[in-house]
């Protein structure tokens, strides 16, 4: 009997820790605690039961040592929440997943009703799925009303503007990319520097005399830095800026300007290229450090990449930054992505909601631009930053080098938005072929061919 | 049913048996179950980020049409599909006979076998994601000793073995194909189990050490084989890790498995096409169900045997 009682009561605690175990929690989920080891100063606070509470999540959870620009961020997150201690609460939560993180439970929550309260999407773009659920704020009318709230989102305001008249999303830097290249190799090889092009056929030129030297132009792999080439060549004419323009809304990739511009990967760039500087792992890193390590002559990547340049191989004063010719003599080009950042809820009261809108301002004003800018954490979109000032307000080298790179993204003549940006999930079809366009598998006719059937599949 | 089956049905060793059950069933059915028939359900609706929160039906007329489509026009399914069937082929024609002969060898217990019998586990206790990232780097174009021992055999050879579609396919399939520990050891604990008397009245008819191995431990194993197989058939089915981790399913996406397949369509698409997964993870579980039906025939053993 005694046995039997035990046992029952056993079963019972199964069932019981089962239970317990599927129910919800209304506790913070863990993966939204800071770190116990990152430095993140701010915690949640409670709510007072008086001032209005906002809920603003981001993925800047990273310790200084292991990424300076993410203490900078939540400084800057802090000082506004100081700033506005009378008037909201302003809970800074960091999440430790990163903003992949914040994407894939911001998926989640929609699935339940829910959104948070404000969050900072990191370029993963949750406001198709969200706008299309009802659950985030148009804040078109609230950029109207503001010019210097609109001044200060820069091009995300023209690049987020959807279908339907709406902006889901600004954000308070943006990816601007040109590349960067060795200036002594280019001199080693006698070739002309990428800040003296005029056109794609002195990039055409510069490549021939590098290989000619034995010096390798670039690294790449079957990714980001092949699309940021890409979708620079696609600057080259208004016909193909046209098409990347239209970006995943194209009806058909058999043009000429798409055409053109695969065969300019295959033929100018993929078939010349080493193997060992093609990775095709498309998130292999392989292709920094062969351009930090002095390998090769050029390195398709953002801004942001000024910081690592910082005693590299390659030598810090021979690093410089530059921006694509066009095929119109003297005319330049840049990527300059706003793409998903602050999105918040519809949710909201009154009250929370103007202190999000108060928050974007501030993150989007001049004086955080400058800070993103003299920090070193990247380029902000505002169009009315003074480089000038920015410059001259930083000593660093590497500081020094990023306001340069910005500067002269922001002066390019022709401004367009990244491969991933405007051609979502074409983006990953097209990388999936450089492979096969370097070791002459396949045309440019099956590229064509092949991404016009995964166009009539996702359909 | 009279009373004394109801009666002995609701008896109090059955109720006792019912309440251990309890929480195996409550399990089963919520995080099973009910998913496994979403998903089935989910296969025959438009579902993806326009109508994220409510699935719609496609229609008595259109029933059918997120299957057709992955037939008809989604290369990539194709491909995965093809794919996934060669990977469980493999796993049959390659990792099992493998895997066997390396279970009969060390059965000999000849010097070494614990060592060796080790040796051939520690792959399967190494994380899958791990193996994948140790055979990225194996197969780097930059850093990679594929790549060296090419050069150094043939000078500027110049190989990338990820680059080129028919050795990114052999690549991941080597990353997973020799990794038969686990089964081994199932299969050595079934050779030590059979009566050591069958061997001596064996050898005392004069029978060689492959009359013992083909005439005795492999058909005395034979259950087990197919209880193997069916593991290594749904490894390769399922297979996920080794290609997010080396490939990616490129190039090309000659790499594709349904897995990574259903993993791109869902979550790594802006589209967010839940209902195309779920139609693809369908195919998926019915051609798990025909493989199991399949193996266990082929391995089924009567009286005779």
């Amino acid at each position: 009997m005694k046995k039997k009682v035990v046992s029952l009561l056993l079963a019972t605690a199964m069932l019981a820790t089962t239970i317990v175990g599927c129910g919800g929690s209304s506790a913070p989920a863990a993966s939204d605690a800071p770190a116990e080891d990152a430095p993140v100063a701010e915690a949640p606070a409670a709510d007072n039961g008086e001032l209005p509470v906002i809920n603003f999540t981001h993925g800047y959870f990273h310790s200084e040592a292991e990424w300076p620009a993410a203490a900078q961020m939540r400084e800057i997150y802090q000082e506004f929440a100081d700033m506005h201690k009378d008037e909201f609460v302003f809970n800074i939560i960091a999440n430790e997943a990163g903003a992949e993180g914040i994407y894939n439970t911001a998926l989640n929550d929609l699935a339940a009703g829910e959104f948070y309260d404000i969050a900072d999407f990191g370029g993963w773009d949750i406001t198709p799925v969200a706008s299309a659920a009802g659950a985030i704020l148009d804040l078109k009318p609230y950029l109207d009303e503001d010019p210097a709230f609109k001044n200060g989102v820069g091009v995300c305001y023209d690049q987020n503007l959807t279908a339907d008249g709406a902006i889901y999303s600004v954000r308070e830097q943006i990816e601007a990319v040109g590349f960067w290249y060795n200036e002594a190799l280019f001199e080693e090889a006698g070739a002309t520097v990428p800040a003296d092009w005029k056109t794609w056929a002195d990039f055409d030129a510069a490549v021939d005399a590098l290989l000619a030297a034995g010096i390798q132009p670039v690294s790449l792999n079957a990714g980001w830095p092949a699309n940021i080439l890409l979708a620079g060549y696609n600057q080259r004419s208004a016909d193909s800026r046209a098409f990347h323009l239209a970006g995943a809304n194209v009806e058909t990739f058999d043009t000429d300007a798409f055409k053109g511009s695969i065969d300019f990967m295959q033929n100018s760039v993929l078939k010349k290229i080493g193997v060992a500087n093609f990775d095709p792992a498309g998130d292999s890193e392989t292709y920094r450090d062969d351009f930090f390590d002095g390998k090769t002559a050029m390195l398709f990547n953002g801004v942001w990449d000024a910081g690592a340049s910082v005693g590299c191989g390659a030598g810090d004063e021979n690093v410089k930054p530059a921006i694509f010719p066009t095929d119109e003599p003297g005319k330049k080009a840049a990527l300059l992505s706003g793409g998903c950042g602050f999105v918040v809820s519809s949710k909201l009261d009154e009250a929370q909601t103007a202190a999000c809108i108060e928050f974007m301002k501030y993150m989007t004003s001049p004086e955080v631009a400058s800070k993103i800018i003299a920090y070193g954490i990247g380029m902000a979109p505002g169009a009315d930053i003074n480089y000038d000032e920015v410059a001259n307000s930083v000593d660093a080298p590497e500081a020094k080098l990023l306001v340069e790179a910005c500067r002269l993204c922001n002066s390019a003549d022709y401004k367009a938005l990244g491969l991933g940006n405007a051609f979502g999930d074409y983006e990953g079809e097209i990388q999936s072929k450089y492979a096969g366009l370097k070791d002459g598998s396949k045309t440019v006719e099956d590229v064509v061919t092949e991404l016009n059937e995964f166009m009539a599949a996702a359909e | 049913m009279n009373n004394s089956k109801l009666k002995k049905l609701f008896g109090e060793k059955n109720r006792f048996i019912f309440f251990f059950l309890l929480p195996g069933i409550v399990l089963f059915i919520a995080i099973y179950a009910y998913p496994l028939v979403q998903i089935f359900a989910t296969s025959f609706t438009k579902w993806n980020y326009q109508n994220f929160l409510k699935p719609e039906f496609l229609g008595w007329d259109n029933l059918f049409s997120n299957y057709q489509k992955l037939f008809t026009v989604d290369k990539n399914f194709q491909r995965a599909l093809i794919n996934s069937i060669k990977w469980v082929v493999l796993t049959m024609v390659i990792q099992i006979p493998f895997t066997v002969l390396v279970a009969l060898a060390l059965a000999k217990k000849l010097k070494g076998w614990r060592l060796a019998r080790n040796a051939f586990i520690i792959p399967n206790i190494i994380s899958t994601a791990a193996i994948g990232l140790i055979f990225l780097n194996l197969y780097s174009p930059s850093r990679g000793i594929i790549t060296e021992i090419c050069e150094f055999f043939v000078p500027g050879s110049q190989v990338s073995v990820l680059a080129s579609e028919t050795s990114a396919f052999w690549a991941v399939t080597f990353s997973f194909i020799l990794f038969g520990g686990s089964s081994c050891l199932l299969l050595l604990t079934q050779i030590f189990s059979i009566d050591p008397a069958i061997y001596e009245a064996a050898r005392i008819d004069g029978a060689s050490e492959f009359q013992l191995d083909w005439n005795i431990r492999l058909p005395l194993i034979r259950p087990m084989i197919g209880t193997v197989s069916v593991m290594a058939a749904n490894y390769g089915l399922l297979l996920y890790n080794e290609i997010a981790l080396i490939t990616q399913g490129g190039p090309d996406n000659a790499t594709y498995s349904l897995s990574y397949y259903i993993y791109k369509t869902a979550m790594g698409s802006t589209k967010l096409n839940f209902a195309r997964a779920n139609t693809a993870g369908v195919i998926q579980f019915l051609l798990g169900l025909i493989l199991v039906g399949m193996i266990n025939k082929a391995f089924r053993t009567s009286k005779a045997d």
